[in-house]
């Protein structure tokens, strides 16, 4: 075994890795046996399989090869894309379709992804056509479509990587990545949110054990492009202005992960989603911007 | 309950903790013993003249900033790279493990920090950090260590590994 310069029983033990695009990180709360050299290599295993299975860049990926596929074939994909698949097919249902992964053409059309990539940028197929077989292990397109699943997969990369250190007998920990991140074990942890307005400047969220908390915003995009974020409205197409940033809570970190997206489009009282956010246990932070303060309230306008 | 139950309606004035947030993940001796388990490291001290320095930017479109390479030759085969990234708010330190054939096995964060302003790019600022193995001078928020908050692109990250990649090819592989 490997040997660290550090006590065995210590902890607790960060890591750091480049991958979906941002930084990953990996905490693991001592005391542990010996340094957990074995169930960080396999956490991140975990989240690069997510990354190389769900790349919208990469065209062997599942996602890769589903945007490039003919429509009324059946086509095998990995469960793990399936599972992520059947959880978009949900969201979208449930949301009144304000979660939808087929909106890639509008990512691209906002400048968010680059179009020159993918050869055919009129895949019209919407939601409807994705076909999941029952065993979520082969997907039909009804019509050609492109999906981008970056605003789920990113939070399915952290519950596996999660589940993975419980496999390892992880007893408590965080995974983030890149500012999606879930709490597990049984200590309260606190958890920062950049300052929509200074992303260098860290609020105080609250204290959480065994949760997901997820965010999005127009910061931090680094993409050297002018888009208020990478929110895409179905309904129009475009890019939303969001006030500031809009965290959720959740068990899972997919469902925290997306329900971000679905939260930035809600409308008032829409009793549809209002139900989904209760049935899936997450709550809901807005941080508006007043001045050079970040003002943490229910989204709604105020007097 | 009522329908907006899920909802928190508090409207807070909100703590704000100090201005800089910064981890150290691993020191150098920590990330070469967990990227080459049980090899002997070797330091190969490296410094890259103006030729080749002009080669690497030409062919990654990135800049060079140092041209001493922090570089170690690993007795069971390949090599050990400590490197530095700058980009907006962030200053990352990570260390990269090639192997023979000059392809990427392994990156490892050292470690991060970040701030707003111009500070992160004076380098007084940054040079606190450099060398630095002890995690006391790096605890800068101890509080919270878990930040939620909109993606961190790694772009500057996949950059600097290019500019290595490049590095590799024009100085240190074996001729």
């Amino acid at each position: 075994m490997m040997s660290l310069s550090v006590r065995a029983e210590a902890g607790p033990w960060r890591r750091a890795r480049p991958l979906l695009g941002t930084l990953v990180e990996i905490t693991v709360s001592g005391p542990q046996p010996a340094y957990p050299a074995a169930a960080f290599e396999a956490a991140f295993a975990a989240i690069a399989r997510v990354h190389d299975l769900m790349s919208w860049h990469d065209a062997g990926s599942d996602v890769g090869r589903i945007n490039r596929a003919a429509s009324g074939h059946w086509l095998p994909i990995d469960a793990w894309t399936g599972e992520v698949l059947r959880a978009a097919q949900m969201l979208f249902a449930r949301s009144g379709g304000l979660f939808d992964v087929t909106c890639e053409r509008h990512l691209r059309r906002a400048g968010i992804l680059p179009d020159a990539l993918h050869p055919d940028p009129e895949r019209g197929g919407g939601m409807a056509d994705l076909i999941l077989d029952e065993g979520d292990c082969s997907v039909r397109l009804d019509r050609p479509l492109s999906i981008n699943l970056d605003g789920i997969a990113k939070g399915y990369a952290v519950d596996r990587a999660v589940a993975v250190l419980q496999d390892h007998g992880v007893a408590g920990g965080c995974v983030n990545a890149g500012g999606d991140l879930r709490l597990f074990g049984s200590s309260e942890q606190e958890v920062g949110l950049r300052n929509p307005r200074r992303p260098a400047e860290i609020i105080h969220l609250g204290r959480y054990c065994d949760r997901a908390v997820a965010t999005t915003g127009g910061y931090f995009l680094d993409s050297g492009l002018d888009v208020a974020s990478a929110v895409i409205d179905p309904a129009s197409g475009l890019a939303v202005t969001l006030p500031g940033s809009i965290t959720v809570t959740a068990p899972c970190c997919m469902h925290a992960d997306a329900l971000t997206k679905i939260a930035a489009l809600r409308r008032p009282d829409d009793d549809l989603v209002d139900s989904l956010f209760q049935e899936l246990q997450a709550t809901v932070h807005t941080f508006s911007i007043a001045g050079a303060e970040a003002v943490q309230d229910d989204g709604e306008p105020r007097q | 309950m009522n329908e907006r139950s899920a909802f928190l309606l508090s409207l807070t004035a909100l703590a704000v903790s100090p201005a800089c947030y910064a981890v150290q993940y691993l020191s150098v001796e920590q990330a070469q013993a967990l990227m080459f388990p049980n090899a002997v490291l070797t330091p190969l001290p490296m410094t890259l003249t103006a030729e080749q320095k002009k080669t690497i930017e030409a062919r990654t479109g990135t800049m060079v900033r140092q041209s001493e390479l922090k570089l170690w030759r690993a007795a069971t085969g390949g090599y050990f790279l400590v490197d530095q990234v700058l980009g907006k708010h962030e200053f990352i330190t990570y260390a990269v493990a090639l192997d023979d054939s000059g392809a990427v096995r392994q990156i490892e964060i050292l470690d991060y920090r970040e701030t707003h302003g111009d500070e992160v790019r004076r380098p007084g600022w940054r040079s606190q950090f450099a060398g630095k193995t002890s995690a006391d001078t790096l605890r800068v928020n101890k509080d919270i260590q878990n930040i939620s908050g909109a993606t961190l692109s790694c772009v500057h990250i996949t950059d600097g590994v290019r500019r290595l990649l490049a590095t590799y090819d024009v100085a240190i592989r074996p001729r």
